[in-house]
């Protein structure tokens, strides 16, 4: 590219004239913003996947503790055959997460699962894995 | 001037070259965002499709409830099993979205696993 620091002067040689060097330099400008507008398009996609992600797997961790406070509540009731720490650990399985921590009383449960995020650029930001609490108490008829 | 408006010709050319790339890009991410919405709402409705499925005997009113909860402008299909049901029961609901709708067919599929409740002993 031809830059121009000076005012033209007619016959000036091999000097470019400052229109055309304008008009270069405006189509680079105009260049080089359309390949910026595209970097931050690409980024902000893999910024929506990765979010997508993340928020996917807080609602699998969000329904995992929820359906395993709900279990381990309803196995302490008659006529249940497991514990309520077993039940609520196969119903967190099932949903893809691990039971962490059960407080799992006759009454009220509350229960700890977490989900790993298998995902190596949430990974680099330190996110791994994603936790979620439940809660359920039984109320009678 | 000859010179001046070949330049500008050429600077029109390079972003009518670049403006469909710009407008895909852009379409792409818009519909990305569609996807990761319906792949929420998905694993919403198996929730909610596996927490009625623990409390209530009958498979018609869990894909009544699921289809509800979508709206009508999204296709369902719910798969729950078993197909009997007690206390104790582990139940798994799946659920298969499709929105007709979109320019790229994706489904999306949700799943959620619920323990069955006593009241599905009851008559």
């Amino acid at each position: 590219m031809t830059r121009v620091t000076g005012p033209w002067v007619p016959g000036g040689g091999s000097m470019a004239r400052p229109d055309v060097a304008r008009q270069q330099e405006e189509g680079a400008a105009a260049l080089a913003s359309v390949g910026v507008l595209l970097v931050v398009l690409v980024l902000a996609l893999v910024a929506v996947v990765e979010a997508a992600v993340l928020l996917r797997v807080a609602g699998v961790a969000a329904t995992a503790a929820d359906q395993a406070a709900l279990a381990a509540v309803t196995a302490t009731q008659p006529g249940s055959a497991v514990s309520a720490h077993a039940a609520a650990s196969r119903v967190a399985r099932g949903n893809g997460a691990e039971l962490t921590s059960c407080d799992c009383g006759p009454q009220q449960a509350t229960v700890t699962v977490e989900v790993p995020v298998d995902r190596w650029l949430l990974g680099q930001i330190g996110i791994d894995r994603v936790r979620a609490t439940g809660q359920a108490r039984l109320v009678p008829p | 001037m000859r010179t001046r408006t070949g330049q500008g010709g050429s600077l029109s050319l390079e972003m009518a070259m670049a403006l469909p790339v710009l407008a895909l890009c852009a379409v792409v991410l818009l519909q990305g965002v569609g996807v990761a919405r319906d792949a929420l709402l998905a694993q919403e409705l198996a929730r909610l499709g596996a927490r009625v499925a623990a409390t209530s005997p009958s498979d018609a009113a869990v894909r009544d409830a699921v289809a509800r909860a979508a709206g009508p402008d999204v296709d369902v299909a719910v798969a729950i099993s078993p197909p009997v049901r007690g206390h104790g029961t582990t139940i798994r609901v799946r659920v298969d979205l499709h929105r007709p709708d979109r320019p790229i067919d994706v489904r999306l599929r949700g799943s959620a696993v619920a323990h069955g409740e006593p009241q599905l002993e009851r008559p």
